[in-house]
């Protein structure tokens, strides 16, 4: 028999061999479908995502040029812009700012981002409005557009009014899509467009008043726009403006949609990793099945290789059909994803098929899978034909030692890491921060593998000898040969881990925000108070029988150098952090507040003239992001006015309480004579009072903004919200894995236990008895995955709530307990149903049946 | 006649902690072609040790089996398999049928293996000889014991053979049925002009074989040559009885 001939033969016997297994085999094809099928929904969406954002490059923008200034273009400036638009074909210009609204219908007040508008923009793409023509109205006079969520919350419709400032307008009609901005801003600060030329009379516009002033141009050449922003430049100070074209908003959007599909690909990539243990624990408990055989047939003269083939074959057989049903269903999520994630994308997703696309999560799926299948399957190489004679005999003694097998665990970390290195990778970043993934995934694994094998050696060791019969057969099938206890735990475990884990931390910031109610601590801030208002505000808190619990100086500057860097010249590169550019909030003090802690260096202590130069404190994220140590220099533009600073102290805020926090904090006796305008904190009984207040405020001074409590929860809430659903989504491709190795193994070891339990009714236990030994032994298998898995989700949402979001992890005990019940429950379930009619039929019938 | 087995000082010992168990001891003997041949003796013995050794399942400690001339321990396990293929029959007490192929399909692996032309007109024949023909598609688990074990002696006999060993080939069977497999193991044997080795605790089965060796504890205690008449082999047995 030559080569081909054997090789031939092989793939016969495989398929032959593969009777009476194959709707079982069949079945473990799905533990790698989902993983595939998110795999290759992701890849698709990035690749329509990519396309779309290349199509409409030009209305992500709505213009050829954008000219953004943080502060009132300057007449020389305002010259430029004045040619520049009479020269080219179209202008529009916008002053945009945060303001309360209010609804005179209802008497809500709500922080809104205020836009002045005047002219056509967008000059591409459509400002979907409802009715559909309402965006004309913004040039007849006091007209506004308005967020649908806002006109939710005020319970106001079409043809009421909004008063913004001392105006009142008339809403025209609702904002139901803008080019290039995501739904998810109106959670963030309801959108209201009003025509420019009303803004001088709204009053909003103050001194120290944070505005963005935007000129949009249609230009008469696009194709010349980069020579256009090159000429204008040097002409502009750069520290205030930006030139922005539709290429820098492609770029940008392109790196978030990179980090998006980074993110979503990785949680796809854990489903997969995990169907793949599951494949690889079914393989293995298949050939232990098959050892009989393989023997056998080795006895007859089949080559070792050729044993392997047959199997191989079989396996590949799984691979190939669980990664075509795969990417078939991937297709389907494909067109669901874009509905999840509307709200989080500024375009309009073209949804169409991308054969590279799916061709390549095809081929990561089936890699991934075949070297899984492949660790248990090489075995069959080394099965003796001997085995054929001797039914008890052991051939495992050496497979521990093979090469073949540290190959294949090389080849699976490499694999894993060079997926995971490739997908993290990014310019500014290096290349190992891609190993983070899985040593976290790793590590993850390892604590679950070995709290399980410790439970385990534990529950043998200190076994319950005198427990009743039923609680110690249950006990002691969790470690039945082939019971795969470990790889359930594992998969159950992490699935469990990765939703928990979303869940917990998103409870804890909400819930964080919630202590801050209680214990009288402030929970209504006002800010943007002009000197001359100071005291009418306090008097107006007062007569309302509300104290000013803390009244805070704000001065704005600007960075004009960061360590000798200028930052004018740092704008030059795009990918600098925009933490250079901002404009910042300061204030004085020489203490801290309670939700400050010095991290490094000592806290100054007042300026008396004679200091060379001015002691500052940073905040640790600001300090992070620039990269600025204790000692470091820099140059603050405030308003002007050049002003030395050196580092002296970096403090860590806390963000969970209502109060104003500083990222640079200034001594005492420096800025004082700087313009400047306050904010205070005040603390209302409930959120009626609080209403009734910021109305009164709204009514008195226009030009204050307000935000309580109940806005930041309702804002966190609606972000956080869209956010998970996304993760929690991807995550759930994850857990049902888990549940579908849980039903694979334990229809890997159904004819164990079907044979277990004729035997044991044989010899006289009850229908009862055989399904109480089955619940005792799901419920612990689900008890433990849940526990360890729920355990290491506190740990993990504990470090992300600390170190991440900067605020103390709270812990809601409910959710915690809740997610332990659903996942036994689950288990327990899922277990009965694959294990249905083993307790109940009678032994003859089940043995025949089984046997065939 | 030439040689098909030559078994020289063949032993096999095991390493248990830092004991060395032996299983077999200096075992020597050679079998001629179309000879038969019984390995007895007591469970533990070594018999199925000796059998795998000679059949190329295992490798010996020290010693050499020759197969067809052919120094088994100078082979790798994959040649040791071809020349299984090519020159050995195997008939076990369990039968070791492959349950996912049917009678037919079990009977014409070896001859698949090999390449032979028409395996499955050679697979009907021999299971016809067996008198199987009704039950070509049946799987093995539709099957009695006894047909079970006739399906695993067409398929020892199909690649045509030069050794046959069979272990215990009526162990798992009742009375009548294993007269029957006797009989046919015997008539296909002689048909083929195969060499026969069969291990067993049958001492009536051991009878009917020209050789009879008595293993225990792993050395060869007595040995009844070929040309003993049946009178010498009652006496041999009945000792042992």
């Amino acid at each position: 028999m030559n080569l081909v001939q054997s090789f031939v033969w092989s793939l016969k016997m495989a398929w032959r061999d593969s009777r009476t297994y194959r709707r079982k085999l069949l079945f473990f094809t799905l533990a790698i479908v989902l993983g595939t099928a998110a795999l290759v929904a992701i890849n698709s969406l990035k690749e329509n995502l990519t396309q779309s954002v290349l199509r409409e490059s030009k209305s992500l923008l709505g213009a050829d040029l954008l000219i953004e200034s943080s502060e009132p273009f300057q007449p020389e400036a305002e010259q430029i812009l004045d040619s520049l638009k009479q020269a080219e074909e179209k202008y529009a210009e916008e002053v945009s700012f945060s303001s309360m609204v209010l609804s005179p219908i209802s008497g809500k007040t709500r922080l809104a981002q205020v836009r002045a508008l005047e002219g056509d923009f967008p000059f591409y793409g459509e400002m979907e409005t409802e009715p559909a023509m309402a965006k004309s109205k913004l040039s007849e006079g006091r007209f506004a557009l308005v967020d649908e969520g806002l006109l939710v919350y005020f319970n106001t419709k079409i043809g009421d009014s909004l008063k913004v400032g001392k105006l009142s307008f008339l809403i025209a009609g609702k904002l139901k899509e803008i080019p290039g901005e995501a739904a998810l801003q109106t959670f963030v600060g309801p959108r209201v467009y009003i025509p420019k030329s009303q803004l001088a009379n709204t009053g909003l516009i103050q001194r120290g008043s944070r505005t963005k002033h935007k000129v949009f141009l249609k230009l008469n050449n696009p194709e010349e726009t980069q020579a256009i922003v090159s000429s204008l430049e040097p002409q502009f100070d750069l520290s205030l403006t930006r030139f922005i074209t539709p290429e820098d908003r492609q770029q940008s959007l392109g790196k978030a949609i990179e980090n998006l599909y980074r993110f979503l690909n990785l949680t796809g990539f854990i489903a997969l990793l995990l169907g793949s243990i599951g494949i690889a624990s079914a393989v293995n408990v298949y050939v232990k099945q098959k050892l009989d055989t393989i023997a056998t047939i080795r006895c007859l003269g089949t080559k070792s290789w050729q044993t392997l083939v047959i199997y191989l074959t079989q396996a590949m057989a799984m691979g190939v059909i669980g990664t075509l049903a795969g990417a078939l269903l991937g297709i389907g999520v494909q067109f669901l994803l874009p509905a999840l994630l509307s709200d989080l994308l500024p375009i309009n997703v073209d949804i169409y098929l991308s054969p590279l696309s799916i061709l390549q999560a095809v081929a990561i799926s089936l890699g991934i899978t075949l070297n899984f299948a492949l660790l248990p399957l090489i075995s069959v190489r080394r099965i003796s034909p001997l085995r054929a004679l001797r039914t008890n005999f052991e051939e495992n003694a050496h497979m521990e030692n093979d090469p073949l097998r540290w190959l294949i665990y090389g080849l699976i970390a490499l694999g894993i890491c060079t997926f995971s290195v490739f997908q993290i990778n990014s310019p500014g970043l290096d290349w190992w921060y891609g190993l983070i993934f899985p040593g976290a995934v790793g590590v993850a694994l390892g604590l679950l593998a070995l709290i399980t094998l410790g439970f385990i050696l534990g529950l043998k060791r200190y076994f319950p000898n005198s427990a009743s019969y039923v609680w110690r057969q249950g006990l002691s099938n969790l470690f039945r040969p082939n019971n795969q206890t470990v790889v359930l735990i594992l998969t159950i475990g992490l699935g469990t881990f990765f939703i928990t884990t979303l869940y917990f931390t998103q409870d804890s910031i909400l819930k964080q925000v919630n202590v801050a109610d209680k214990n009288g601590q402030p929970n209504l801030i006002l800010y943007d108070i002009q000197p001359d208002q100071k005291q009418g505000v306090e008097n107006l808190l007062a007569e309302n029988g509300l104290g000013v619990m803390q009244s805070v100086p704000i001065v704005t500057m600007r960075f004009a150098k960061v360590k000798d860097m200028d930052v004018r010249a740092l704008r030059k590169d795009s990918t600098n952090n925009n933490a250079y550019f901002w404009e910042y909030r300061t204030t004085y003090r020489d203490t801290l507040t309670a939700t400050e802690k010095i991290l490094r260096g000592k806290l100054h202590q007042g300026m008396k003239g004679n200091e060379a130069m001015v002691e500052v404190s940073l905040a640790t994220l600001l300090a992070d992001q620039l990269n600025l140590k204790l000692g470091d220099t820099l140059t603050f533009d405030v308003q002007g006015l050049l002003l030395a600073a050196k580092v002296t102290s970096i403090r860590q805020l806390n963000f969970s309480r209502i109060q104003p926090n500083f990222s640079i904090l200034f001594p005492t006796g420096v800025l004082e004579e700087a313009p400047q305008f306050y904010a205070m904190v005040t603390r209302t009984k409930d959120s009626k009072e609080s209403a009734l207040i910021q109305k009164s405020l709204i009514e008195a001074f226009p030009n204050v903004s307000s935000i309580d409590l109940e806005l930041i929860l309702q804002t966190l809430d609606g972000v956080l919200s869209k956010i998970t659903l996304v993760i929690r989504f991807m995550a759930g491709f994850s857990i049902i894995t888990g549940f579908i190795v849980l039903a694979g193994a334990i229809l890997t070891s159904r004819y164990q236990r079907i044979r277990e339990s004729v035997l044991l009714r044989s010899l006289g236990a009850v229908r009862s008895q055989v399904m109480q030994i089955m619940v005792i032994e799901y419920f612990f298998l689900g008890i433990i995955s849940a526990v360890i898995g729920v355990g290491l989700s506190l740990l993990s949402s504990w470090a992300l709530t600390e170190f991440i979001f900067n605020s103390p992890f709270v812990i809601n005990v409910l959710p915690v307990f809740v997610s332990i019940l659903l996942v036994v429950s689950l288990t327990i379930g899922i277990g009965l149903l694959i294990s249905r009619g083993a307790h109940n039929r009678s032994p003859l019938e089940i043995l025949r049946l089984e046997a065939t | 006649m030439s040689i098909a087995l030559d078994v020289k000082n063949l032993s096999k010992y095991y390493i248990s902690g830092s004991k060395r168990l032996a299983v077999l001891e200096d075992i020597n003997f050679t079998l001629e072609k179309e000879d038969t041949c019984a390995i007895i003796g007591p469970s533990g013995s070594g018999k199925t040790t000796l059998m795998g050794l000679c059949a190329g399942l295992d490798t010996p400690s020290s010693g050499e089996v020759f197969l067809q001339g052919l120094q088994l321990s100078k082979l790798t396990e994959d040649e040791r398999a071809q020349v299984r293929n090519r020159y050995v029959g195997f008939v076990f007490q369990n039968f070791q049928l492959i349950p996912t192929l049917n009678a037919l399909e079990n009977v014409m692996v070896p001859a698949e293996l090999q390449a032979m032309p028409s395996p499955s007109k050679l697979a009907k024949e021999l299971l016809e000889t067996v008198g199987l023909q009704d039950r070509l598609t049946h799987y093995p688990v539709q099957l009695s014991g006894g047909e079970q074990q006739r399906v695993a002696l067409a398929r020892a006999f199909i690649n045509k053979p030069s050794i046959l060993f069979a272990d215990e080939p009526t162990g798992n069977l009742d009375d009548e049925t294993s007269h029957q497999i006797e009989s046919l193991l015997f008539d296909l044997n002689k048909q083929a002009g195969t060499t026969l080795v069969i291990v067993t605790h049958d001492l009536e089965l051991a009878q009917k074989t020209q050789h009879i060796m008595r293993i225990k504890g792993g050395q060869l205690q007595d040995r009844i040559p070929r040309d003993s008449n049946d009178s010498d082999k009652a006496s041999f047995i009945s000792d042992l009885a």
